[in-house]
């Protein structure tokens, strides 16, 4: 068995380009966090505070989207060849794929830089939440549209080669790596329908002048049945991470694959009919549906708890075949001289604290306190800014030689940075918690209102902005190293000897052992549209009877008014 | 005692900086506040402390990755 580079170099390629599309949008998206960071802060301004925004949106589009499904995409073309054993069934779609996917970048990408010129009205200053009233350049929307298509694309890509291997081992289990990625694409499936519709029926028609008004409301609603799940689309990659390769890494193996595969079930199921705990705020959304969302929310806790549990025995187990002892001794056997080990490994941690905090988030009346402050970005600095970001940026460590046939420059550099990274977000994402306690807002240039001043038991405010323009600057250092450490070990500038292939060793508690009903993925998308269909049917029925399609009570809204009365005559 | 590798050092050394710099908040969230000019001056000198004796009171066994546990396994 050689290296995934030398065994598949077509697919390497793609995975390659893909990873390499990914950094770029990293380093420009992690540049415009410093300057926000700077910005807001009041240490270092070199925009002005109208320009924040389109900052805040390259910031945030270029992260979040681009940086995280491009690295996903890549990992996921590997996990798929690598555990079927199989390449592409046609590599001209997988080209198709990557192809759209980089053009939709390109189109949403140019619509925002054109908000950095007065050479052309072109801009999408819209933020990552892209939902009306705020309004985009169309070119910004088409963008997204074929984005997602292209992700669309790829998942129909792997699905083919599963089908096709399926017919090949009548009777085999699915590999535990290909299972996690067609469960992770059909909630992806499930998700984007609400952005798609969105974008196509809703905010394209507007920003082209085809309709005068949209209903607000309704694409903030259909954002968020996408932009929840989103979240656990940036991180089912990184469970599958943590799942298997950091026991590997540790020394040990996967302690259990049911269980593995019951977390990623259990995330197809409930990721999507969440989205409304986003819009606890929202007036015209009946305290009872958002009540439901909080609920399904808090049954999320259990795929995250069953894979703490999961991922520390797995490390424990790895730990103890490297001559660990002890209740907690255990700890100081693993190899912490690996970036990719350390780094995945303090992104769990971090993953950990940020779930406490989503906790209050997705509580309803613990969110009236937090809603639109600065705590809220916090946690999603924890979550995609550390679990989903550094787990990335650690795996690539034990990646990129395998698809590109090059041994890491060095890992001590990799060990400073993934550390760096790590010290740099403790100080930033946790201030930006605690002025978020203070009353700070977010999605602002300027937080400093006239005469207030956010006065605050926690700490003073003074310091606290301190900590997150330090965190911001160490998290700069820490991604300029990992770009420089990606370019010195792609073009292998050092010279190092070929790496060795790697072989992720079986479960310790295997497939056989994972009852058959799990791999029923037909039944788990079943459950999963309706629990959509109970969850947004009657609050999306009210919202359009209530404001009609477009924002303005009609004809429509009429049909949608009486589907609305008989089907609460039927439940009565 | 076995000395941790350099690897294991410098996360320790990452936990004790976010920890001192966070303990000020916390401090302040019970009440006790110390200022600045003193409190990390002192945190300072008390990592530099931990760092010392751990360096002079412990075994060095580690092997040049920074890998304790390999240098005696």
């Amino acid at each position: 068995m050689g290296l995934f580079v030398d065994e598949h170099p077509d697919e390497a390629f793609i995975v390659r380009a893909a990873l390499m599309s990914s950094f770029i949008a990293l380093l420009v998206g992690g540049l415009m966090g410093t300057i926000q960071a700077l910005h807001r802060t009041g240490f270092v301004q070199v925009i002005d505070n109208s320009t924040y925004y389109t900052v805040l949106t390259l910031h945030g589009v270029s992260l979040v989207i681009l940086f995280a499904i491009f690295f996903l995409v890549g990992f996921f073309q590997w996990a798929i060849t690598d555990s079927l054993g199989r390449g592409a069934v046609d590599p001209r779609l997988t080209k198709a794929w990557y192809g759209l996917m980089t053009l939709g970048s390109l189109m949403a990408g140019i619509a925002i830089l054109g908000g950095f010129t007065d050479i052309t009205s072109m801009s999408a200053d819209v933020l990552f939440t892209f939902y009306a009233p705020l309004e985009a350049h169309p070119l910004f929307y088409a963008g997204l549209a074929v984005f997602i298509v292209g992700t669309w694309l790829a998942g129909v890509d792997w699905f083919r080669s599963w089908w096709l291997w399926r017919k090949a081992n009548p009777g085999e289990r699915t590999p535990l790596r290909t299972f996690m990625v067609l469960t992770t694409m059909l909630m992806w499936y499930l998700a984007t329908t609400g952005v798609a519709i969105a974008v196509i029926f809703f905010l394209l028609p507007w920003s082209l002048g085809l309709v005068d008004s949209v209903n607000a409301l309704l694409t903030r609603t259909l954002f968020w049945f996408f932009g929840h799940p989103v979240v656990y689309f940036w991180l089912m990659p990184v469970y599958m991470m943590w799942y298997v390769i950091l026991p590997k890494l540790a020394g040990g193996r996967l302690f259990s694959d049911p269980l593995a595969r019951i977390v990623f079930v259990l995330f197809l199921v409930l990721s999507v009919p969440t989205g409304i705990h986003h819009q606890y705020l929202d007036p015209g959304i009946a305290e009872g549906f958002k009540f439901l969302a909080m609920s399904n929310t808090m049954f999320l806790l259990l795929p995250s708890l069953l894979t703490a549990f999961t991922v520390v025995a797995s490390i424990e187990h790895g730990a103890r075949q490297r001559g660990g002892t002890g209740y907690f001794r255990w700890l100081t056997a693993l190899p912490w001289n690996k970036p990719a080990f350390t780094g995945m490994a303090l992104a769990g941690l971090m993953f950990a604290a940020a779930g406490f905090s989503g906790m209050v988030n997705a509580g309803m009346n613990l969110n009236y306190l937090v809603h639109n402050t600065m705590w809220v970005v916090g946690h999603f600095h924890l979550t995609v800014g550390t679990a989903v970001a550094l787990t990335f940026m650690a795996v690539t460590y034990w990646f990129l030689p395998e698809i590109t046939g090059n041994s890491v420059f060095s890992e001590r550099l990799g060990l400073v940075q993934v550390v760096t990274w790590f010290v740099g977000m403790v100080l930033m994402a946790n201030a930006m918690h605690r002025v978020g306690l203070g009353g700070e807002p977010r999605r602002t240039a300027d937080p400093f209102y006239e005469g207030v001043t956010f006065d605050t038991a926690l700490g003073s405010i003074g310091e606290l902005h301190l900590q997150i323009a330090l965190g911001g600057l160490l998290l700069t250092v820490s991604l300029l190293l990992f770009m420089a450490h990606v370019f010195l070990t792609w073009f292998d500038v050092a010279s190092r000897p070929a790496p060795k292939p790697e072989t992720l060793p079986p479960a310790l508690s295997g497939p056989e052992h994972a009852p058959a009903v799990l791999g029923n993925l037909r039944l788990w998308t079943g459950i999963a549209i309706a629990l959509i269909v109970l969850t947004y049917t009657l609050p999306i029925a009210a919202i359009v009877s209530g404001n009609g399609l477009f924002g303005n009570a009609g004809v429509l809204a009429w049909g949608v008014e009486t589907l609305v009365s008989l089907t609460a005559g039927v439940v009565g | 005692m076995r000395r941790p590798g350099w690897a294991g050092l410098f996360v320790l050394f990452a936990f004790v900086v976010v920890f001192a710099v966070e303990f000020h908040t916390l401090l302040g969230m019970l009440g006790v506040e110390v200022a600045a000019q003193v409190y990390f001056p002192a945190a300072a000198a008390a990592v530099i402390a931990l760092f010392a004796a751990i360096m002079l009171f412990t075994d060095d066994e580690a092997d040049e990755d920074g890998d304790a546990q390999a240098a005696t396994s």
